[in-house]
């Protein structure tokens, strides 16, 4: 299942402003599904940020991160810059996107 | 080898590559414990205040499976990663944020869910040590 991921990537004052939103349920092991059952625990647990292919942030979220995980940072660029996230989640499900800076 | 060993194997990899802990050092504090627990683990019990690391957590947040949250430690210099804990979530340890180049400013905005009125908690390790900033968020419908 396609998850989608949108990317907002813009030079703001000299620096590149990126905002994401990836659609993930974000299940945390406890929620209680329409039949009563658990719903089993399913959430991004590993996120590379990279720009031009060389790795910028690592990050480890746990499943307390809210549901369609909304990510806000800035970095040193320019425009035309390749800004990548690739995510891997509990389960093994990954997926991943690039961006060129406007 | 079946897919997900593969994966792990290769996570693991990438991880040990870039000199950070392995997971398995990581998930000592990424699940169910107390926090102060999890700051002690992530600090080695060493970490002081300061007023230039900036957490920015809402007074009163009526969702709590939506609370965003900002961590700003551009004041600090030598910033190698952020966490940020949820001091009466179940796992407390919410992000870990590594930066793996100087490009990267030292700012994190995400959404976290919380249980219930919470103290929150940044913890930023600096090429100096542990800073820490605290902030109060009372919730008034959970969401974890």
């Amino acid at each position: 299942m396609a998850k989608k991921i949108k990317v907002r990537a813009k030079m703001k004052k000299g620096l590149i402003e990126v905002k994401y939103k990836v659609s993930h349920p974000m299940e945390t092991g406890r929620r209680k599904g329409k039949s009563g059952a658990l719903v089993a625990e399913d959430y991004i647990n590993h996120v590379k940020i990279s720009k031009n292919g060389k790795d910028m942030m690592i990050l480890l979220p746990n499943s307390t991160i809210s549901a369609d995980p909304y990510l806000f940072f800035k970095m040193k660029g320019a425009k035309g810059d390749t800004i990548s996230l690739s995510w891997i989640s509990n389960t093994g499900e990954k997926n991943s996107a690039d961006t060129k800076v406007k | 080898m079946n897919r997900r060993s593969a994966i792990k194997v290769l996570i693991g990899g990438v991880i040990a590559l870039s000199g950070i802990a392995p997971f398995n050092v990581l998930a000592n504090f990424m699940g169910k414990l107390k926090a102060d627990d999890a700051i002690n683990k992530i600090t080695g019990g060493k970490h002081s205040e300061s007023s230039s690391l900036k957490l920015k957590s809402p007074k009163l947040a009526e969702n709590g499976t939506q609370v965003p949250v900002t961590v700003d430690a551009t004041a600090l210099t030598g910033v190698k990663s952020i966490f940020l804990v949820v001091h009466e979530n179940i796992k407390p340890v919410a992000m870990r944020v590594d930066f793996e180049s100087e490009d990267v400013i030292a700012f994190a905005s995400f959404r976290v869910k919380m249980g219930k009125p919470t103290k929150v908690t940044a913890i930023v390790q600096t090429s100096a040590g542990f800073v820490t900033a605290s902030s109060y968020t009372k919730v008034t419908k959970g969401g974890c």
